[in-house]
């Protein structure tokens, strides 16, 4: 459990626009939430209007029912904002994209185990598919505003299904933080998936990826998880789950877990004899279920079963 | 107006501050929104589903959002008995609220086991039963029969001092006939209901929504069901029944105490607004004040059922 406090706030929406197809970008005033939150923390928001002063009955004024995680994509510590890519994907999101600018927002957060820091002398490489670019964006600008390694020893391979949705990269740009890109449909970039470019990048220049972190669709980041594996780099992933509670109450956004770690509240529940060296299969028949929002949603990239 | 309405009930021998629970499974063991919700505001707090042994719970997905509710297959995922006694009531025993413990297991022998172990920890004020838990199996058995029912509360009646409050599922067909059935084995409360047994299907991949297929249902959707569910049982026993199902506000605390609960458990809503507990017991406060009732206990059971000659009737 962390021990950063979480805040409830009444956010005031200061901007909410479309950067994409389906995609946006929207910038919430939260001074104490924007104060202590570290890049990989996400937050915990309500889509619709839920003021007391809504003449709706309770349970219509919360429809859809439960909040909806985001990770923090950037901060502006004096003035109190954080900023949110979200794509449209249900009615939270289809919500969400309609709430105007002076309008309120209930965010809960910061939360969640947040990214170990790249530092000097450490280059690292981010693979990040679609809105799983989010955490990225704190993490490079969070290490360039602290002077805690140079922007050239970051590298961002960013992919997604199309040109449009590759929005961002030019903030990573902007850092000057290398970014390579890909499309599934080839409209920029590599045609092809993501992974691809860091197969290329890992022959090519190894010596520029000490550590590694992905956050995107399972696929891509099973798929860096082979990757690091094979070229024997120590690397994080940072999960999403359908996520209730966000606290770390409800137990209901579990993502499975290889190896026995020092949480207690996730002990296997039979099996005390199964040695931790034992086949992934024989791990798997006694599961241990680490949840995404208070063990995660940053996880080690070798731990989780995905 | 009245300035100051009395909130405090009575389960049993025990005194509540007042009638608004936190309800099991959705207040993990009290100190993970003790970090920013004052735990006080509460009449009780009752925590997750003890079982002798950790669990792992169910494979994921474990939770879907449905309208007006959430489906949750969770498989009681805890950190046993043990680990409760040592880790967490250290904090629990120092919060300024009661504390209602939730007993599971699947045999007998392990509510047994369970029971025991809590009769011996100093700190807790009652333990609710939970008979009826939808997702693991077995779970169900001991709250769809009658028989089985009174066999589970009669034994653990035996063995502890405890109140027991018996949390019941809705998935029968008379709630009224297993609510008699336990308060005649020893219960000293009833609670109800649990989740109703429920599933969704994402018709794209045509797979189920919850990794175990089935689940149960919570939240706003649930609440007719459970307000019927109070009522029949209230007018089935004499002891009291604590109300559970979509509770959100003050209003719908209301409702279950006019329907015959004596106090009721806020759930699914501390998931959305991690202040829902204290929210109801304050507007439920409000809402008597305002409603010149002195006392949340001349709520209870107060509903006015029509009369034959009263009711509407249409005459050609």
């Amino acid at each position: 459990m962390s021990t950063i406090p979480i805040c409830q706030y009444d956010a005031e929406v200061l901007a909410n626009r479309e950067i994409g197809p389906g995609l946006y970008w929207i910038d919430l005033l939260a001074p104490e939430i924007t104060r202590h939150a570290l890049p990989g923390h996400f937050v915990h928001l309500i889509a619709s209007d839920v003021s007391e002063d809504s003449s709706r009955q309770t349970w219509l004024r919360h429809t859809p029912l439960l909040r909806r995680p985001f990770s923090i994509a950037e901060r502006d510590p004096e003035r109190g904002v954080f900023g949110l890519i979200y794509r449209i994907v249900g009615g939270g999101t289809e919500i969400l994209a309609t709430r105007r600018r002076g309008e309120r927002v209930d965010v809960l957060g910061p939360l969640g185990r947040t990214f170990e820091p790249v530092h000097a002398g450490r280059p690292v490489i981010m693979v990040a598919g679609g809105v799983g670019v989010a955490p990225f964006l704190s993490l490079a600008q969070e290490t360039v505003r602290n002077g805690r390694a140079r922007p050239a020893e970051m590298t961002v391979l960013f992919g997604a299904a199309t040109a449009g949705l590759l929005s961002g990269e030019e903030k990573f740009r902007a850092l000057g933080v290398d970014v390579r890109l890909a499309t599934d449909d080839g409209t920029t970039g590599h045609h092809g998936l993501v992974t691809d470019l860091l197969d290329r990048e890992l022959a090519s220049s190894p010596r520029r990826c000490a550590y590694l972190y992905a956050c995107g669709p399972t696929p891509m980041m099973r798929r860096c998880q082979e990757i690091a594996r094979e070229a024997g780099i120590d690397g994080q992933v940072s999960l999403e789950g359908i996520m209730p509670c966000g606290v770390g109450v409800c137990m209901a956004c579990v993502v499975a877990c290889t190896a026995p770690g020092a949480a207690p509240d996730a002990a296997p529940g039979a099996a005390p004899d199964a040695a931790p060296d034992a086949a992934p299969d024989a791990r798997l028949s006694t599961p241990r279920y680490e949840r995404v929002c208070d063990a995660g949603p940053v996880f080690d990239m070798q731990e989780v079963v995905m | 107006m009245t300035a100051q309405p009395d909130l405090t009930v009575n389960i049993g021998a025990l005194e509540l501050r007042n009638p608004v629970l936190a309800a099991s499974g959705t207040f993990g063991y009290g100190s993970e929104y003790g970090r920013f919700v004052d735990l006080s505001d509460f009449g009780g707090i009752v925590t997750k589903t003890l079982t002798p042994e950790p669990w792992p719970g169910n494979p994921p997905p474990r939770a879907a959002e449905t309208a007006a509710g959430m489906l949750n297959s969770i498989g009681l995922q805890n950190v046993g008995v043990e680990a409760f006694i040592r880790d967490k009531m250290p904090y629990l025993r120092n919060v300024d609220t009661a504390l209602i413990v939730n007993v599971g297991g699947g045999p007998v022998e392990e509510f047994v086991y369970v029971t025991e172990r809590l009769s011996d920890c100093e700190g807790i004020d009652a333990l609710e039963i939970n008979m009826s838990c939808p997702n693991v199996s077995g779970g169900m058995d001991f709250s769809t029969d009658p028989g089985r029912a009174a066999e589970l509360v009669s034994t653990l009646r035996g063995i502890t001092e405890l109140p027991l409050i018996a949390k019941l599922t809705p998935n029968v067909t008379d709630i009224g006939e297993i609510a008699r059935s336990v308060e005649e084995a020893g219960a000293d409360a009833i609670s109800a209901i649990n989740t109703l047994r429920g599933m969704a299907v994402d018709i794209r991949t045509r797979r189920p929504m919850l990794g175990a297929v089935t689940g149960g249902l919570s939240g706003p959707a649930i609440k007719p069901v459970a307000v019927a569910a109070v009522y029949r049982i209230a007018n089935e026993v004499a002891v009291p029944v604590i109300g559970i199902g979509g509770i959100m506000s003050g209003e719908d605390a209301v409702e279950f105490l006019v329907a015959g609960a004596t106090a009721v458990q806020v759930g699914t809503a501390t998931f959305v607004e991690p202040h829902a507990g204290p929210s109801v017991a304050r507007t439920l406060a409000e809402w008597c004040a305002a409603s010149d009732v002195p006392s949340v206990r001349s709520l209870i059971g107060s509903i006015r059922i029509p009369s034959q000659e009263e009711a509407p009737c249409h005459r050609s």
